[in-house]
């Protein structure tokens, strides 16, 4: 009950461009990797205040914008447990709310990966990569590579040569 | 080739010496510094430098291999003809270690095994063919040869599988932990022995509806599989009463052990169960219909630690067996007794009293249960109980009910079949709790003037409330 009522405390992150926001205490926590820093660094000690912003060096301001936002709407979902059967390979089962949020040009995508595995937030990680995953997904080789621009970069022998060697998942 | 590879390795290391040292100039702490380290290197390790591709050129390869771990066969093998980086990223073992033939194709061709085999090796610990109901020995050969490091197996439905599967089981995978060989029919005592000598590491069998099997199987595993935990035989026909008797004292392992339906077992095995068993926590004797209170005394008087224990069906128990478990097993938190028609209030009142942590309860066709003992239950278990099968207790009236309003952690009640509960007292139940689920039904009086009622699968009540 004591907890509960102490005011909310903020705590301020700045982006690679220098962008400074200020972020509750309760969503950040989502970040393992600036969890950690502010046990480590003492910052959750009731007497500080008013210290610099952490620096979030390799996230850009709008990146980091919805990265925040994402922790906000998530902040009290219950703790992913990582036991047997949560390591299915299942894809089809991300939230309508983040399929809306992930609706974005493949770039901001990536960004938001690189983010979430940086500042370490397992859920937004795993639904990022499911988003891709699913990209690829019913695809042939061809439609993947036109999806991500990727360049065939095997010699036609080569080419023969990987299909036959996967030709046995074509039923 | 060569002096451009060291080139671009020279221009990493420059970048990377360059980063540290900005790193430095800003005294960023440690974590985030070495998070940073971490991930410049791995970017620039797996620049290609002809590429064009946004996700080649952003996505450092651990991150690939994370979206690479959501893909299934299928789309790891199609992964794997894009590019070059590519096919080296969907090829990794790491993609390998885990496969389920049963979201893959229903008629697993044997071409298809040899193949997954090959790729698999050494990587695979985890393969389910859960329903290839096509599978034969000479795939599951290929796969047990190929890939000695499996630790996790479920053959379920596989009904071709035979000795000869196990026997290769017993000779390749001796790291097999994890084994369910349920609706495998056709495997026998010989399956066992080839188990328990290759095997010793089993933690989980269940050889459900192997009705070949008998004493002697059961007995090899159980002296050779010293880590044992769950054993799952369920519908075993095959199994005597005697069962357990050789091995009563090597059965100290055992957490989880499902009988459901041997109907050959009698008290004399309930007796060995609970003199070897002591740390068992489940316990599923449902339809083994011959055992009678001796064998609730039997579980009272060793078993302190069961947790779970299923009755159904066991209709030959009564008050006096139940008292006598009631004292011992104080930790039981579900208690099946559909069927015990023998049991009276005085079964419900010990158990309530003597067992605290009781979280779920069936009393279906308990026909001599009376509102009062459900009230002492309540009381009790205010803060505990979550589900309630009350079904075809025609003793129970809508006392009961408003006795249940008061158990904050009720999820569910089943009252199908209560005559003396009306239909208003549901309702009136409902505007108390409405996020308790009951399951009732009411046959209609007059016949119902709009045709709502046939909704498949729901029941009146629901349909009403």
């Amino acid at each position: 009950m004591a907890a509960e009522a102490k005011p909310e405390r903020n705590i301020k992150i700045s982006s690679s461009d220098n962008e400074t926001f200020t972020v509750p205490r309760n969503v950040i926590r989502l970040s393992t990797t600036i969890n950690t820093l502010l046990q480590d660094l003492g910052l959750d000690e009731e007497d500080a205040v008013n210290t610099d912003p952490i620096p979030v060096q390799n996230v850009t301001a709008p990146i980091l914008k919805k990265v925040i936002a994402w922790c906000t709407y998530h902040y009290q979902d219950a703790t992913p447990t990582d036991d047997a059967d949560n390591r299915e390979k299942r894809t089809d089962d991300i939230a309508s709310w983040d399929v809306e949020f992930l609706k974005v040009d493949q770039g901001t995508l990536f960004e938001l990966i690189l983010a979430a595995n940086y500042l370490d937030i397992k859920g937004l990680l795993d639904v990022t990569c499911k988003t891709v995953a699913n990209m690829i997904k019913g695809k042939s080789p061809e439609e993947i590579r036109r999806t991500f621009n990727i360049k065939n970069d095997f010699t036609p022998e080569e080419e023969e040569q990987i299909r036959k060697e996967n030709a046995w998942c074509e039923d | 080739m060569e002096t451009a590879d060291r080139r671009s390795a020279a221009a990493a290391a420059n970048s990377r010496r360059a980063k540290r040292l900005a790193q430095q100039a800003h005294k960023t702490h440690p974590v985030i510094q070495a998070k940073q380290s971490q991930m410049y290197l791995i970017t620039t390790l797996s620049q290609a430098q002809t590429d064009n591709s946004l996700i080649n050129r952003v996505l450092p390869k651990e991150v690939l291999l994370k979206v690479f771990s959501f893909l299934d066969t299928k789309a790891l093998c199609r992964s794997a003809q894009v590019c070059r980086s590519w096919n080296v990223l969907a090829l990794d073992g790491s993609n390998w270690q885990r496969v389920d033939l049963f979201t893959f194709q229903r008629d697993v061709k044997s071409s298809v095994i040899e193949n997954l085999a090959c790729r698999c090796g050494g990587f695979l610990k985890e393969l389910s063919l859960k329903g290839c109901e096509n599978i034969h020995d000479s795939a599951l050969r290929t796969f047990t040869s190929r890939c000695p490091n499996l630790e996790h197996l479920s053959l379920y439905r596989c009904k071709r599988v035979t000795d000869a599967s196990c026997e290769n089981l017993g000779r390749y995978c001796h790291k097999l932990n994890y084994l369910n060989l349920e609706n495998c029919s056709s495997i026998t005592d010989r399956a066992m022995r080839y188990i328990g000598d290759g095997c010793p590491n089993l933690t989980y069998l269940n050889i459900s509806w192997c009705d070949a099997v008998q004493d002697r199987g059961v007995q090899i595993i159980i002296t050779n599989c010293a880590s044992l935990d769950t054993l799952i035989l369920r519908g075993c026909e095959g199994l005597t009463e005697n069962v357990f008797g050789p091995v009563e004292g090597q059965m100290a392992s055992l957490k989880k052990l499902n009988l459901l339906q041997c109907f050959q077992l009698t008290d004399a095995t309930v007796q060995n169960i609970s003199n070897g068993a002591m740390n068992l926590e489940y316990l599923c004797m449902s339809n083994c219909n011959q055992i009678t209170d001796r064998s609730l005394i039997a579980l009272g008087q060793t078993s302190h630690n069961l947790k779970v224990l299923e009755l159904s069906g066991c209709n030959l128990l009564g008050d006096n067996g139940f008292v006598q478990l009631s004292k011992g097993c104080k930790m039981l938190e579900r208690l099946d007794m559909e069927d015990c028609s023998l049991i009276s209030d005085i079964t419900i009142n010990n158990l309530s009293n003597q067992c605290v942590a009781l979280r779920e309860l069936s009393l279906s066709h308990c026909e001599l249960i009376t509102d009062e003992s459900i009230q002492n239950l309540v009381t009790k278990h205010r803060e505990t109980l979550k589900i309630l099968e009350l079904d075809n207790c025609p003793q129970l009236t809508d006392s009961t009910l408003s006795h249940l309003r008061h158990c904050r952690a009720l999820k569910r009640i089943d009252l199908y079949d209560c005559q003396n509960v009306t239909k208003e007292a549901i309702v009136r139940f409902q505007h108390h709790r409405p996020n308790i689920e009951i399951h009732a039904y009411f046959a209609p009086v007059t016949p119902p003037a709009d045709q709502v009622v046939n909704r498949g699968g729901i029941c009146r009540c629901c349909v009403i409330l």
